[in-house]
Parts: C-alpha cells; structure tokens; sequence
C-alpha cells in the first residue's frame, strides 16, 4: 500500500496593513521561514514551519496586509485568490485573522469576509498591551459569543497570549456557518444559481463570483461569459460599496460595548511627533539628516566589512594558489570561484546596513510620512517618497537599493524607481572617475578648497541623478503610469521599532541576495574568468613559451616577465579577442580595443576596469597612487594616427560612457529577482547601453 | 456631544444612508455645494454653509464626513473604516502643496487635495 501525499496543515495570517502580522508570524515561526514569490507577481511569499501543541508540522503562511477581499491592489489580489479557491496550493486549513484591537471595526470588516467564505478561524486581537496602558478592556467573550469563533487576545509585542493561541490550533476546528453579510435577495438568487459552477456550497463565495468572475482562476470561460450576462459591470462597485457599508453596520453593531471606550493613546503622541517631522522646513532637514546618515553608513561604514570581507577571499585564493598543485583545477577554484564568492558576499554589509534603516523607517511608520513630504515635488517624474531611498541608495550601491523597491506599493512606481537607480553615481564607478579625471581635469582651484577636479566629480554625480529623472519621466510615459490616480494612503501612529522583525528583515534580505542574486553573479563571473584567462590554444602555448624561455635567460627579471606575459595572455585571451572584435563599434566613442577588453572584464564589477587597465598596461593595480597607470596610459600612442590614445575627448566619453552604461552583473541579477522577468533585465541593459553609447559618441565629437 | 442640525430636506434624509459611494446622488450633492458657493459669491451677506469640501478645511479644524462623491474613493475610505459620519480633524498640510492628512478613527490617512474636492464635510464648531 502506497502511502498517499499528505497535504501538511496550512495555516494563513490574514490581516490590515501594519496590524502586528509580521510580528506574530516570527513570533510563530522564529527564522524558520522562506520568502520566495508568488508565481508571476512580486509578492512576497512568506511562509514558515512549526510544530503545533498537538506535534503537527503546520506551513504558516504570512499574507500580504490587505483592507478588503474586493482586490484594488496587486498584494491584495493575491490574498483574495488565496481564499477563494479551494485548489489553491495555499488553501489555509485555518485562518488567524488578526485584528489590530485599536482598530477592532476595521480589522473585523475583514474579519467578517473571512468568515463569510466559510474559512475555519480564530480571530486573534493583537496589541492588547497598548489598550492595557489605557486601562482599557477588551470583552473577548462579548465578540466570541457574537461572531461565533474563537477570540484570543494576544500581544506579539511581548509575547502574552501567544501560548493560549498555540493551544488552540488545530486542525479540527470547524467553520461557522453564520452569515454576517447575507447578499440582497434579488442577487442572492442570482449567486445560487452559479454554485455549481464554482462547486460550492458557499453563498458569499458565489456572490464575490457573481461580481468579479474574472478573478476566479477556477471558472470555466463558458460559465464566466454566462456569469457577465446576470450584472451588467457599471452596477458592480455599487453592490461591493453596499456590502461593505452593510458590513460596516453590522460590525458596528458586534463592537458594542466590547471596548469601554474608544482608544485615544498614541494619537496625541503621534501628532506631538508629525508636528516636527512634517514641518513645512524642518520636516525636510530631517529627511534630508536621516536619508545622510544612511548614505553615510552604506558609502563609508559599511567599508570595513567589505574590506575585511574582500581581503578573507583575497587570501583564501591566494593560499589556494600556493598550497594547491599548479593546475586548471586550482585556478578555477581560486580566480574562478572563491573570487566570485568573495564578489557576492561583498554585498552582504551594504544589504544589512541599509535594510536595517529601511526596517526601522518602516516599522517606526515614518516611511509613509517621507511619502507624504515628497508626493508633490516626485510625482511628476513618477516616482513617489518611497523611491527616494532606492536613488540615494544607489549612489552607494544599486544592488541593495533595487532590493529596497520591494517597499513601494504601486508596481509602476516600483518599475521605475528600479529601472532608474543604476543610473545612479554607485562607488564602484568612482575608482574610474578618479583615474580619468585626474588625467584629464586640471587640479586647478577655483573657490578656496574646491578644485576643477572636485567639480568634475560633484558633475559625474548630478549628470547621474539629473539622467535618472528624466529617464523616470521617459518611463512614465511608456508605461502610462497614471500618477493622477487615486492616493489615499495611511499614516500608522508611530511605533518604537520591534528589534526582532528588523534582524528578521536584514536576515531575509541578505539570505535571498545570496541564494537567489549570487547564483546569477557567480556563474556569470566564471563566464568572464574563463573568457579572461583562456584562448585560442596554440598562441596562449607559444606566448607561454615565449615568455619561459626569456625568463630562463633573465631570471633576475622574472617578475618583470611575468607581468609581461600576463598582459599578453589578456590581450590574447577570449576576452582579447571580444576585444578586438568590437574595436569597429566602440571606434566611433574613441575607444580603442584595448578599453574593449576593459568593457567586458568591467562588467563583473566596474572597479574591476581599473584592475584590468592596469594589467593591460603591466602596472601593478593600486587603488591609493593610480599615477603610474595614468603615466602610461597618457603615454599610448594610437598606431594609425600617431597622436595620444587617450585625449581628453576618448577621456570624457569614457567618463560618461561609465556613467550611464550598465556594467554590473549583480544589479543585473537582482533587477530579475525583483522584477521576476528577464524582460526588464534585457530592455535595462539595452537602454542604458544605449544611452551611454549615444551619450559617449556626442561627447567625442563635440570635443575632437 | 457636538450637537447636529436635523436635516429637513428630503433628498439629503435619502441621500443620508442609501448614496453613500453612488454617483448619482453624489454629483447631484456637490452639484448643489458648487451653487451654493455661486450663491454665496453672489450674496456675501449670507452667513457661510457649513458644508464645505474637505480641500477648503483648514488646518487644525474638525468635521463630520458628509458624502464622498467619487465612488472608487468612497470605498477606499470605506476600507479605513471612514464613512458618513466619520468624525475627523486635519492635522497636516503638506508643505509643497497638494497632501492633506487628516485623522480620524485613531489613524491618520494622507489624502491628496485633488481627491478631497469630492468629499464633502461639514466642520464641527
């Protein structure tokens, strides 16, 4: 006898927006979770395992916050799938409907479309240890007689009522059968009569049927044609805002007297607070402090551990190379691998540290003030408030600050923001900027402290960010995002942060970066390893030879040699040959095959084309005195014309070729685990190649 | 308990429970505040309406939510648990323009001022 699959105990929180969801779920599960996707929208999926009292594995599965199971938003639409088929792999067995108790009526409307869809449930009042800083009290019994299921009154701030809810989760708890909402006579009988179509006996079900057919997956096209003929469409949101004001009504009537009276708590508190914080001045001096010290902390804090970090798989794989047989295996271990490793756990400080401030924003509740502050002066462009973190950002790093786009609700706003960030001035593009302007930019003073040089950089990084807005507006347009549309967004009371949800966030984000963004970065620097060391094999052999038959005639010069020999590899290498190959396309910038080389290496990281110049160049790579590479970088002489290589028109096109094109596989990586489509990773690469291509040949004309 | 005049006219005891998010009576309602404000303009020897749209509240005033003329908004604020009714104070303008953010039912909600024409209040003394 063949065992059958066990569908495992699934159990779903349901709740509004900020009602301490989150907190109950790592309360639940500890760091036994996953964030994965659900299957074509960039909805984060939650879920995580625990034992139950009774010993069962149960799946918990954390739903995205949503006001209403009528769907107006992407998160809201999936929760609404989720409960209304049966079929749907995350089904709940039961439902924990958490309601914030300072919000009861709110929270129960839901609450009360839950259970209207015949969903086994206990309802869980969260926050009571605010309403017990007010004296208040809560009759859970009152509500548990009216609504007829289990009530628990919990706290996931500290802990109280958690063990009484994990006593109560079964898998036997039965659904009630108690309408809250019972549908208008007339368009009751209509919903019976689709019943069979969706295989149900639920009346509310059939009646959410009856009003978007086209959000039930498991209708037949036939019965939803069928259904579209009973409502005529214009009357539909009539019916919803029916219900849900007969809704309202009816919750009104179960809240009597089940809190003494109304909470009044933080609200005064959080007036005192939004006085400073939404000052018409003031209010952007402290975004502007606070929007500082992250860049701050991402740019310069976060440099030790990168250095640290960088240096462990430094000298990992140089101890591979000299305690390891000399062989292909070896190098592809230590240049290859370790190197790539080393490439993807760089990023691990940036993502910590500026998820810790995006945590703290949000949980604090002040993320949803920036919004409102910056509404006015962004829209325009398409981006809002919440998009200003992912651009400041990304004038340290675009990789974690993409990752941070995950926090704006609207999808064309996410698009955007994540579109535009590379454009950003990143660090890694500084090492470049610092080696050509400092060949080409006079370090002239022109007002006491500053330089020219000063200047050209402060330019590099208003070009990025003045590009990145007006590629935002381009974007907006393409995709008509309509920024006139409705905005009515809440600002929750503020909150002290709870410590734990933000070491779970920086946890998940860090872990999803490596799992998810590192296998994309770790294959495609072994890509560019192999292109970088290998070619075609009978000249790579004679250059070997070359080189060893020289060195055995000067051997005092070995060092020497060898750094000749490896400029030559590389310029024989594939990645040479790539090189050369498009000489013919980047020509019109001014660049010649050598920088080609520098393109495609770069493309790992674009501090990787200083590193790569310099072995072009045979100078030993040395980020604190570029000067020896600069001397003979200025010394090349281009053979067809017999003038300097690098004028300063090849110097500024390159400045701004670097600018604007999108020379890094990890941002690349991490647009397609944000956006979950290769389709915006390829018009990404192709639209800022191209602008940096069209941007550089301008500057190139224009200055030779 | 601020005290609420009695509404005599007929259409406004209909339009009291049953227009909440219909469009119809809605329009019809900020139709008849536009005339109203002609009227005033007309005539500013007439003591102010009390109804006004929540765009012309200033800060720091109160009022009852009247009617929402906007259907999809009136369900959005239905989702936030405002309804006819609602008692709510503006608490903050934003600074470059066009936010508004007022409190009511223990939360606040920021609202753009082209959505809080079609919401039409009557302030609380």
């Amino acid at each position: 006898m063949t065992p059958t699959p066990v569908r495992p105990f699934t159990i779903a929180l349901l709740g509004n927006p900020n009602c301490g969801k989150s907190s109950l779920f790592n309360r639940l599960t500890g760091l036994n979770q996953r964030v994965g996707n659900y299957p074509g929208v960039t909805v984060d999926r939650k879920s995580g395992a625990f034992r139950t009292q009774k010993g069962e594995i149960a799946t918990l599965i954390d739903l995205p916050g949503t006001y209403s199971l009528y769907p107006n938003s992407q998160d809201e639409r999936v929760v609404a799938d989720i409960l209304r088929h049966q079929q749907h792999q995350d089904y709940p067995d039961l439902l924990i409907m958490v309601c914030d108790a300072t919000q009861l009526q709110r929270s129960l409307v839901l609450a009360s479309q839950a259970l209207d869809l015949g969903l086994p449930t206990i309802i869980v009042l969260n926050m009571i240890d605010i309403l017990a800083k007010e004296s208040l009290n809560i009759q859970t019994e009152l509500l548990e007689q009216r609504l007829k299921t289990k009530v628990i009154a919990i706290s996931a701030r500290t802990g109280e009522g958690i063990a009484e809810l994990q006593n109560h989760i079964d898998r036997n708890i039965e659904a009630v059968n108690a309408p809250i909402f019972v549908p208008p006579p007339d368009l009751g009988h209509l919903a019976t009569s689709i019943k069979s179509c969706l295989h149900t006996n639920n009346d509310y079900l059939a009646f959410q049927a009856l009003l978007q057919p086209d959000d039930f997956a498991q209708l037949t096209e036939n019965c939803r044609k069928d259904i579209r003929k009973k409502v005529s469409p214009d009357q539909i949101p009539l019916f919803i805002a029916d219900e849900m004001l007969l809704r309202h009504d009816k919750v009104a009537a179960i809240c009597d007297n089940v809190l003494t009276h109304a909470p009044t708590y933080s609200e005064q508190m959080t007036n005192r607070i939004d006085k400073v914080v939404l000052h018409p001045i003031g209010g952007y001096f402290l975004f502007g402090a606070i929007l500082l010290l992250v860049f701050q902390a991402i740019f310069s804090w976060a440099a030790y551990p990168m250095d640290i970090i960088e240096g462990f798989f430094g000298t990992l794989s140089e101890t591979m190379h000299q305690n390891l047989p000399n062989n292909l295996f070896t190098k592809l271990l230590a240049d290859g691998i370790v190197a790539g490793i080393g490439g993807i756990a760089v990023f691990v400080p940036q993502i910590a540290l500026l998820f810790f401030f995006i945590a703290l924003l949000e949980e604090s509740g002040y993320m949803s003030r920036v919004m409102f502050l910056m509404d006015s002066l962004l829209r325009p462009f398409g981006l809002s408030g919440r998009s200003l973190v992912p651009l400041i950002g990304g004038m340290a790093c675009a990789v974690p600050s993409i990752m941070t786009a995950r926090t704006i609700p609207n999808r064309h706003e996410r698009l955007i923001a994540i579109m535009v960030t590379p454009l950003m001035s990143c660090s890694a593009r500084i090492p470049i900027y610092v080696l050509i302007i400092g060949m080409f930019v006079p370090a002239t003073p022109i007002v006491g402290i500053f330089t020219l040089q000063g200047i050209a950089m402060m330019g590099m990084y208003v070009l990025g960010f003045v590009t990145a807005l007006v590629s935002a507006l381009v974007f907006k347009t393409l995709l008509r995002y309509n920024t006139n549309s409705l905005y009515v967004n809440e600002m929750p009371i503020y909150r002290m942060p709870r410590w734990r949800n933000v070491a779970v966030v920086i946890y998940q984000k860090c872990r999803s970066f490596v799992m998810e963004a590192g296998k994309v970065i770790l294959i495609i620097s072994i890509v560019l390893w192999l292109a970088a060391s290998f070619g075609p094999p009978v000249q790579m052999r004679s250059i070997t030879q070359k080189y060893e038959q020289q060195i055995a005639q000067q051997p005092q010069q070995a060092a020497h040699l060898t750094k000749l020999m490896e400029t030559e590899k590389l310029q024989h290498s594939y990645a040479g040959i790539f090189g050369r190959t498009i000489e013919p396309i980047i020509a019109p910038l001014g660049f010649d095959w050598k920088i080609g080389i520098a393109l495609l290496t770069s493309f790992a990281a674009r501090e990787v084309f200083v590193g790569t110049m310099a072995t072009l160049y045979s100078v030993e790579p040395d980020d604190e005195n570029p000067q020896l590479l600069r001397q003979k970088m200025q010394a090349e002489i281009n053979p067809r014309t017999n003038q300097p290589t690098y004028t300063p028109a090849v110097g500024f096109a390159l400045l701004v070729f670097y600018a604007f094109a999108m020379q890094c596989m990890s941002t690349l990586a991490i647009v397609k685990r944000e956006t979950n489509a290769w389709k915006w990773v390829l018009l990404m690469l192709g639209y800022m190649t191209g602008l940096a291509y069209v941007a550089a040949w301008l500057v190139f004309r224009l200055l030779s | 308990m601020p005290q609420y005049r009695q509404t005599t006219n007929f259409l406004e005891t209909f339009c009291k429970k049953y227009t909440q998010c219909r469009n119809f009576y809605g329009t019809l309602r900020l139709f008849r505040w536009n005339l109203n404000c002609l009227y005033q303009k007309m005539n500013p020897a007439q003591p102010l309406s009390e109804n006004i749209t929540l765009a012309a509240v200033q800060l720091g005033q109160s009022g009852t939510i009247q009617y929402t003329a906007d259907q999809e908004l009136c369900v959005a604020l239905l989702n936030l648990g405002i309804k006819n009714g609602t008692v709510f104070s503006v608490t903050n303008i934003a600074p470059l323009g066009d936010l508004l953010a007022i409190a009511a039912n223990g939360t606040k909600i920021a609202i753009r001022k082209k959505d809080a024409v079609q919401i039409i209040v009557k302030i609380l003394e």
